[in-house]
């Protein structure tokens, strides 16, 4: 139940599912929000970041999963990643407080708790003392809270803080091969990218779930938002990028819908290519030498796919969301932490070919700024939308009228051969948004995993 | 032997002085113990160090820790 001023509700009141609607209260309630973070974020696989964040041994950077730090570190000794919280075991405080560098170990500031790259209690002020804890500090029980699984999938790594999550594949089901296809480098090697760092990362003024929802594949708000920043043309895509590019850049036979997983909530652009290969490169940099680069790494990739075909939402075909507030594109990949009802952080982070020379990545370094991000020409667009929802959506006036999500309502249907609820739509349409509460309301009202698919192949989420 | 100049511990400086000391140079604890430092987390609070002498505990020689700095005495060379 949700306390409102209109009295206490169910959580499946608020959505309309016979008209495609639902309720803002989901949007600006602040007790939605903590059960979010409980149901939600607690359970689920979350985005960290990229292992090329933490290259040496000793590398950390301080990441998020929902509300909380996490500390990402590899190990000096055995080089591998892992997620700690980053708070002290003996009162609390942050233990790290940098956003990223090289430690030998982690000390908190306030009684000198110390941890290693394992995470382990490796001292603490006193431990030896007979007159303080005099050895007695059992250093295996009080190393730092690690997730209950990690997962580095091809370069990308994720976390959930429940040890009864299904498996990262199982999580992702037919979407795993389309995040491996995206963290491949453009001549098509597996784990070929890495990503600029520092990496951008802001606080917008709204709730998670106005962008993390509605960002991926919401076609119908670019020829508004965006009209002045595609006359302009900022490329790479020079006049293509005005909305021809797809057409000239990607013109092998295929089908194009919105499809959205109302079992695992993930969903987005999802193009069926009709034949193997991929199509011919397009040159699209201003800079000089890029396409040059990228015209020989597409020549190894045609090779490589020359009698295979590209997975759904591979080869310029848009972006995806997975469940529940990561959105991925070949280049791009975007994640948003929530902070607190109507504050989320927005992080970003941009994949290059790790072999690609200094000219190139500056290019898309360049590009990836003037497009992305608070001051990039794109993104400021849509944030000022982001922005502006949340208060229109909070007053008592604006909280009694729903939000629409009908673009392609009742249009969607299941297709033979495809697992769990994947409901396929024509390409414009909200399909995937739908999806998304499809999932959510099955997190916020399942007790644990059982009740959840895939753990529960039986279960079917999808409300509408 | 007497504290180097360059490593005195104590003071307002003393704290500084314990975040650069470097790898190599040689401890006594507080409890008589000698130790090597072998890699200075350079946070001003801790090291790991190699024990060299330990007439307390003789079978801890050779072995790696972590230490704090009020577990340091002094620089010994």
């Amino acid at each position: 139940m949700i306390n409102t001023t209109r009295g206490d509700r169910s959580l499946r009141s608020f959505i309309d599912t016979e008209n495609g609607t639902l309720s803002r209260e989901l949007y600006v309630n602040p007790d939605v929000f903590q059960q979010e973070m409980e149901q939600i974020f607690a359970r689920c696989w979350l985005f960290l970041g990229h292992e090329s964040l933490v290259p040496n041994p000793g590398d950390f950077v301080v990441t998020r999963m929902g509300t909380e730090e996490v500390l990402l570190v590899r190990d000096r000794k055995d080089k591998q990643i892992r997620a700690f919280l980053n708070s002290c075991r003996h009162r609390g405080e942050k233990v790290c407080r940098y956003d990223q560098g090289n430690a030998l170990v982690f000390t908190c500031p306030f009684h000198a708790w110390t941890y290693d790259s394992k995470g382990q209690l490796v001292g603490a002020n006193g431990i030896n003392n007979p007159n303080s804890y005099n050895g007695e500090l059992d250093r295996e029980q009080w190393g730092l809270v690690e997730v209950a699984q990690f997962k580095n999938y091809y370069g990308t790594l994720w976390a959930t803080w429940d040890r009864n999550a299904p498996s990262f594949e199982d999580y992702l089901g037919p979407f795993a091969e389309p995040v491996r296809y995206m963290a491949e480098s453009t001549d098509g090697e597996d784990a070929g990218l890495e990503v600029f760092t520092p990496f951008q990362k802001w606080r917008v003024p709204t709730n998670w779930k106005v962008p993390a929802f509605t960002s991926s594949r919401d076609p119908e708000h670019g020829a508004m938002t965006h009209r002045s920043i595609n006359a302009a043309a900022i490329g790479p895509m020079r006049e293509l990028q005005g909305g021809d590019r797809h057409r000239q850049r990607n013109p092998l036979p295929r089908d194009i819908y919105v499809a959205g997983d109302h079992n695992l909530g993930h969903g987005g652009a999802w193009v069926e290519y009709k034949q193997p290969g991929l199509a011919p490169y397009v040159d699209a940099w201003y800079e000089p030498g890029v396409d040059d680069y990228f015209r020989a790494q597409h020549a190894k990739k045609q090779e490589k796919y020359k009698d295979r075909i590209v997975p759904f939402a591979g080869h310029d075909s848009g972006h995806i969301c997975i469940w529940p507030n990561f959105i991925m594109d070949a280049w791009r990949w975007r994640f948003w932490h929530p902070h607190q009802v109507g504050v989320v952080e927005r992080w970003s982070l941009f994949g290059i070919d790790k072999k690609a020379p200094k000219h190139v990545k500056d290019a898309i370094r360049h590009y990836a700024m003037r497009y992305n991000g608070p001051s990039g020409c794109t993104e400021s667009d849509d944030m000022e939308n982001w922005n502006y929802v949340y208060p229109a959506s909070q007053g008592v006036i604006a909280r009694q009228h729903n939000y629409n999500f009908a673009n392609g309502f009742g249009r969607g249907v299941e297709r033979e051969g495809f697992p769990g609820k994947i409901v396929f739509n024509t390409n414009r349409t909200e399909e995937a948004h739908r999806a998304r509460f499809s999932r959510w309301i099955a997190f916020m009202e399942a007790g644990s995993w059982d009740d959840l698919y895939p753990i529960n192949k039986t279960a079917n989420h999808r409300i509408w | 032997m007497e504290t180097p100049k360059q490593y005195d511990l104590t003071g307002v400086h003393g704290a500084d002085v314990f975040r650069n000391l470097p790898e190599g140079l040689t401890l006594r604890m507080v409890t008589g113990a000698i130790v090597e430092i072998v890699e200075n987390a350079r946070n001003g609070a801790i090291l790991y160090v190699r024990v060299v002498e330990n007439e307390a505990n003789p079978s801890s020689v050779g072995d790696e820790e972590y230490v704090f700095f009020t577990d340091v005495k002094e620089v010994v060379s």
